[in-house]
């Protein structure tokens, strides 16, 4: 299954891309005919999607680099606590980050203005689209009968500076797509945030181009749901509450990468985060004797 | 005091850390005026007959508010609206109302407090009396400081000894000699219009002719100046003209700029059928901020914020408010209000951005070669730090109103332990609280209520508070 994701992937950079000659199966070369031929996946088959996507970000690079603008890249011990989340290539200027969760007081946005709030450390402002009414997913209908809106004083808690925030209320759904794309290409803004609850995959598209010719991140919450529509996020984040374990005044989030550019794998970390301090700290992992003796073979 | 010596007396207290760094700026006589003529016009809202004093340095406007001030409250309250509106234009002006207008002059010049009581005009100095300086210098020579020194020479004595101006400038001074005040004309209207032969319908076409007359209107602007807003207005055949405003966040000169939205405000209203006439006027001129392509650097002004990042920002700012409608494109302000829905307001990016950039633009137009408002300068484009007072915990999310909840507390004002909510209910397995909020008694609205920021048995954090005066319990917030 992994691999058929992979095949429609590159087929779909292929097309977007048309430096990677090296992917044209007329060319015959091995990695393109491994695709062409169905098969199924094996250890060597890994091999080839590593070299394969070595080479996609090979050319992806030098496309990037190519023209005159260069964005600047936070490295992955820039992001504190996150780190883990996006090791090993970091972050770039002009990428989207999806973070996926239930919402309603779940913590999956609370974590995205964390990252802003780096990201605002570089220069910009951070423009919030603010449109509650359009993205109300996990909501009964009592609670969307509610009047939700972000509220600033809750930023300004985590030390995001007021006076380089933008909150936008667009009044219909199709400004909103409108006024987000048009934030995400200015080079003056650092960051968007936004709720999507429904996005195609040529408008999620159409974002990453937006953020990229403007050197913006895009944070985008979105429901749990999206997992199965294709991404074109550079990080893709699913974020849980979990009940916290420790005293005091903490709270207790897992957080999951389910696809990152460069990585493979699914990383699993736990957050604890001090709501009166502001700490954000990886959880310390609990002994779990069943596991224990899981990993024993008993 | 020459510019050397201000310069080390400022700079020693820069280093002592009494005072900021100072910013020094060029002497621009010509900007002086303009801004002093628009301040004029500004004050025109307060009285029809406002003239700039022509003495020497100019720096007085000159208001009749004779029969006005009842429309304000009184004099008092006249005074510190105006003092209020100079204040938010960026200015700190001295203010003074008196009989005459030597009289109000000397005392917004040289007046001050004695024992909690002006300071009678005879014990003014000579100095504020409007004179020439070289008559001014005069009278020091001979030992002649203040103005009730003058009143004990003979009268007769004074033109022969210092000029007609003297006797002249002490009649004004106690009203013995009208005079006279000459009020600044209202600024021409900047407009152009056309008229079609035959009605119009084709948007092209009226994209055209408008186009045509921002051209027209550009080439009229003063010297330096841009326009801040624009309104136009589509006369049709049924009589009933269709307006749009256009407003923008720093001022342009360009008419594919303002082309741009017009557009975009066309998007969201449809062009109406069978346009007679086109009018445009512009509504609001601000100084133009000149750019200089860098020469040495990366383009970072000294603020720290790249200048093409303000303008990219600004041009993004004026597509979002014109498309959307200034009211959804907003900034938050915090307030110094306990009660949580009224400790953040949110006001239009363009009531923020527009006095600002005046006030910075009006320092670029005296020639300042350094902005160094903002030491660390992120926030040149929006003015202002904000902080909260406290570091108080609040979510990233609010519901306004509150919405009612059931909850149970097993203990009278005790924490919440269960919570019905979204369809269904919850265990609350910790709380932290209350935090007491009481307040708005002067508002006729009292609010007593004791907060909890709850975490339910899924790990959701909710934010609740139980109502004291109705003894309810409301959801407010989630911490998303």
């Amino acid at each position: 299954m992994q691999i058929e994701n992979w095949k429609l992937q590159i087929f779909n950079l292929r097309l977007l891309h048309p430096q990677l000659s090296t992917l044209d199966p007329q060319r015959s070369t091995a990695p393109a005919t491994m695709i062409a031929n169905h098969l199924q996946p094996n250890d060597s088959h890994k091999e080839w999607i590593k070299i394969l996507s070595e080479r996609i970000r090979a050319v992806e690079r030098a496309a990037r680099y190519a023209g005159s603008i260069v964005h600047p890249r936070w490295r992955p011990s820039e992001f504190g606590p996150l780190e883990p989340l996006f090791a090993p290539n970091g972050l770039e200027a002009g990428s989207l980050v999806e973070w996926l969760s239930e919402g309603w007081g779940d913590g999956a946005m609370t974590l995205a203005f964390l990252l802003a709030r780096r990201v605002l450390d570089e220069k910009g402002v951070l423009v919030v689209i603010d449109d509650r009414v359009a993205a109300q997913w996990g909501a009964s209908s009592e609670l969307s009968r509610g009047r939700w809106s972000f509220y600033a004083a809750g930023a300004a808690r985590w030390e995001l500076p007021l006076e380089r925030l933008i909150v936008i209320r667009p009044e219909r759904a199709r400004d909103r797509l409108w006024a987000l794309e048009q934030s995400l290409r200015c080079p003056a803004v650092a960051a968007v945030f936004a709720r999507l609850e429904r996005a195609s995959s040529l408008v999620l598209r159409q974002l990453q181009l937006a953020a990229e010719t403007g050197g913006t991140v895009g944070l985008l919450a979105r429901p749990l749901s999206a997992q199965r529509e294709p991404s074109w996020a550079s990080v893709r984040l699913r974020v849980e509450a979990r009940p916290s374990t420790a005293d005091g005044f903490t709270r207790r989030l897992r957080v999951q990468r389910l696809s990152g550019r460069g990585v493979w794998d699914r990383l699993t970390i736990e957050l604890e985060i001090d709501h009166v301090t502001g700490d954000v700290r990886l959880a310390a992992e609990l002994f779990d004797p069943a596991r224990a003796s899981r990993a024993a073979g008993a | 005091m020459p510019l050397a010596e201000a310069q080390a007396l400022l700079d020693g207290a820069a280093r002592a850390g009494r005072l900021p760094e100072p910013a020094l700026l060029p002497d621009n006589p010509d900007a002086d005026q303009a801004a002093l003529r628009s301040l004029a016009w500004a004050c025109s809202r307060f009285s029809p007959w406002v003239s700039i004093e022509p003495s020497e340095p100019l720096d007085t406007l000159v208001l009749d508010i004779t029969g006005c001030t009842h429309l304000f409250g009184d004099e008092w309250a006249m005074a510190a609206q105006v003092a209020g509106m100079l204040h938010r234009c960026g200015y700190f002006p001295f203010i003074a109302l008196a009989d005459t207008i030597g009289a109000a002059w000397a005392l917004a010049h040289y007046g001050d407090f004695v024992r909690g009581r002006p300071r009678r005009l005879e014990s003014l100095p000579v100095d504020a009396l409007r004179l020439p300086a070289s008559v001014v210098q005069t009278l020091h020579a001979l030992d002649l400081h203040r103005i009730s020194q003058l009143d004990r020479l003979p009268r007769a004595s004074l033109p022969s000894r210092f000029g007609s101006i003297l006797i002249q400038r002490l009649d004004q001074l106690a009203g013995r000699q009208p005079e006279s005040l000459a009020p600044i004309p209202p600024p021409e209207p900047i407009e152009a219009c056309r008229s079609f032969e035959y009605p119009v319908s084709d948007a092209r076409a009226l994209t055209v002719a408008l186009r045509q007359l921002l051209d027209q209107v550009l080439k009229t602007l003063p010297p330096h100046e841009g326009i801040l807003r624009l309104t136009v207005r589509l006369q049709t055949a049924e009589k009933k003209p269709v307006p749009f405003e256009v407003g923008l966040v720093r001022p342009t000169e360009s008419a594919e700029h303002l082309m741009q939205l017009l557009r975009l405000q066309w998007e969201r209203r449809s062009l109406p059928d069978q346009v007679t006439d086109i009018r445009i006027r512009v509504a609001q001129t601000a100084p133009m901020l000149s750019r200089q392509r860098w020469l040495f650097g990366d383009g970072t002004g000294l603020s720290g914020v790249r200048r093409e990042d303000e303008r990219h920002l600004a041009e993004l700012l004026d597509r979002l408010s014109n498309r959307l409608g200034p009211n959804c494109v907003l900034r938050p302000q915090l307030q110094p209000d306990a009660q949580p829905e009224r400790a953040v307001v949110y006001e239009p990016v363009q009531t923020f951005v527009v006095p600002a950039l005046a006030a910075k633009n009006r320092l670029k137009a005296k020639g300042s070669r350094s902005d160094r408002k903002a030491k660390d300068g992120r926030n040149a484009f929006f003015p202002g730090q904000q902080t909260l007072s406290l570091v108080a915990d609040r979510p990233l999310q609010i519901c306004q109103p509150p919405m009612a909840v059931d909850v149970m507390s097993v203990v009278p004002e005790g924490p919440p332990l269960r919570v019905w909510w979204n369809g269904r209910s919850d265990d609350v397995v910790r709380s932290w609280g209350p935090e007491r909020i009481q307040t708005g008694w002067w508002r006729e609205e009292t609010v007593r209520r004791d907060y909890f920021r709850v975490e339910l048995a899924d790990g959701r954090h909710l934010w609740l508070f139980r109502d004291l005066v109705r003894d309810q319990w409301f959801l407010h917030g989630t911490f998303d």
